[in-house]
């Protein structure tokens, strides 16, 4: 009992090295605060462990938990957002650090779901089919999330669209 | 540049400037998945306790601790008495970092909740001070607490089994791999 104790624990302290960092920078990107995202993450993890004799009998264990991970994100930001609603606080301040503020700025004013089609279809590369399934959508929806994102963003930036989803 | 290309780059941008703590976190994780364990085993303890609470009432009630009806009501299987004894442990295998752990241990329970461990020759730790205390079928113990990677754990709980002249241990709740080398990887034969 002690020794498949031990190997499970090493196996899962081996994925969660693996793909810790990458599913961090997701949710983060969705979230859009640090802080949140890394509880988000703990959560998602926490029940990766707890379930760990299962989910490590899976294919792909890291698919799995960035799955929860990002649906945990769009739940956390749809209450947030509710929240600061509420209160009338400024909403959608961008982050100090990030690079493109403009940019940051514009993905605030998109709801959290379509911010997290946005960041699974152009950040991690996903196909539209893979995002339905992370979002727990059709695909037709997730093409709605992008096409109104897209028309969105392009709104505030005064940029062009492109109309890449296949 | 068009929104996509912007979103792309951006995203990537954004992206790298997070700057994951892993060991940090994953230490975390570790930490409220033991303490959720422990949680839900408390509070499987209470449940326990208060159903044992009511089945004691409703036997009560049902006239089960009159002696006239009925004179010989059975005691829980695993006594605390039971465990105490001298028992020797024959270790065969132990990892690397292990290795001087490997042979025969001399292990007794005695009264009081004293535990005095008798290692194998080549043994490098210290076995004094250790102590155990039984709460129904589970043993809780210090022992090892010495050892690297055990300081952190104070004790260690297993829940036991005693067979004849044979004890046995599951593991329910430890990260020492020394103690669960000595206690859930083993048989223990008692002394005559």
């Amino acid at each position: 009992v002690g020794a498949v104790r031990r190997q499970e624990r090493l196996e899962y302290e081996w994925l969660f090295r693996a793909s810790y960092p990458s599913v961090l920078r997701t949710v983060f990107l969705i979230t859009r605060d640090i802080g949140r995202a890394e509880e988000v993450c703990q959560d998602a993890y926490l029940l990766l462990l707890e379930r760990w004799s299962k989910v490590s009998q899976f294919e792909h264990p890291e698919a799995w938990v960035r799955k929860v991970a990002v649906r945990m994100a769009i739940r956390v930001t749809q209450r947030e957002k509710r929240r600061t609603r509420l209160e009338a606080t400024a909403q959608n301040a961008p982050e100090p650090h990030l690079p493109d503020l403009d940019l940051a700025t514009a993905l605030g004013e998109l709801t959290p779901m379509q911010r997290a089609a946005v960041v699974l279809y152009y950040y991690e590369d996903r196909p539209v089919i893979e995002v339905a399934r992370a979002l727990r959508v059709s695909p037709s929806t997730v093409k709605q999330h992008l096409y109104r994102a897209r028309s969105r963003l392009a709104e505030l930036l005064h940029e062009e669209v492109r109309g890449d989803v296949c | 540049m068009s929104v996509e290309d912007r979103l792309r780059a951006g995203l990537s941008g954004e992206a790298e400037a997070v700057t994951p703590e892993v060991e940090w976190q994953l230490e975390r994780v570790m930490g409220r998945g033991l303490r959720r364990t422990r949680m839900r085993r408390a509070g499987y303890g209470i449940a326990v306790a208060a159903a044992s609470a009511a089945a004691v009432v409703l036997a009560f009630n049902a006239g089960v601790f009159d002696p006239s009806v009925n004179e010989h009501v059975p005691g829980p299987v695993n006594q605390p008495e039971q465990i105490q004894g001298e028992y020797v442990v024959e270790i065969s295998q132990a990892t690397d970092r292990q290795a001087d752990m490997v042979g025969r241990w001399r292990v007794e329970l005695a009264d009081g909740g004293v535990l005095r461990l008798v290692p194998p020759r080549g043994y490098a730790g210290t076995t004094s001070g250790s102590s155990y205390r039984v709460a129904g079928d589970v043993i809780l113990t210090n022992a090892f607490v010495d050892r690297p990677g055990c300081q952190t754990v104070e004790r260690g709980s297993y829940r036991w089994k005693r067979t004849g002249s044979t004890l046995r241990f599951a593991v329910v709740d430890d990260s020492c791999a020394d103690r669960e080398l000595l206690f859930a990887d083993q048989t223990w034969e008692a002394l005559p």
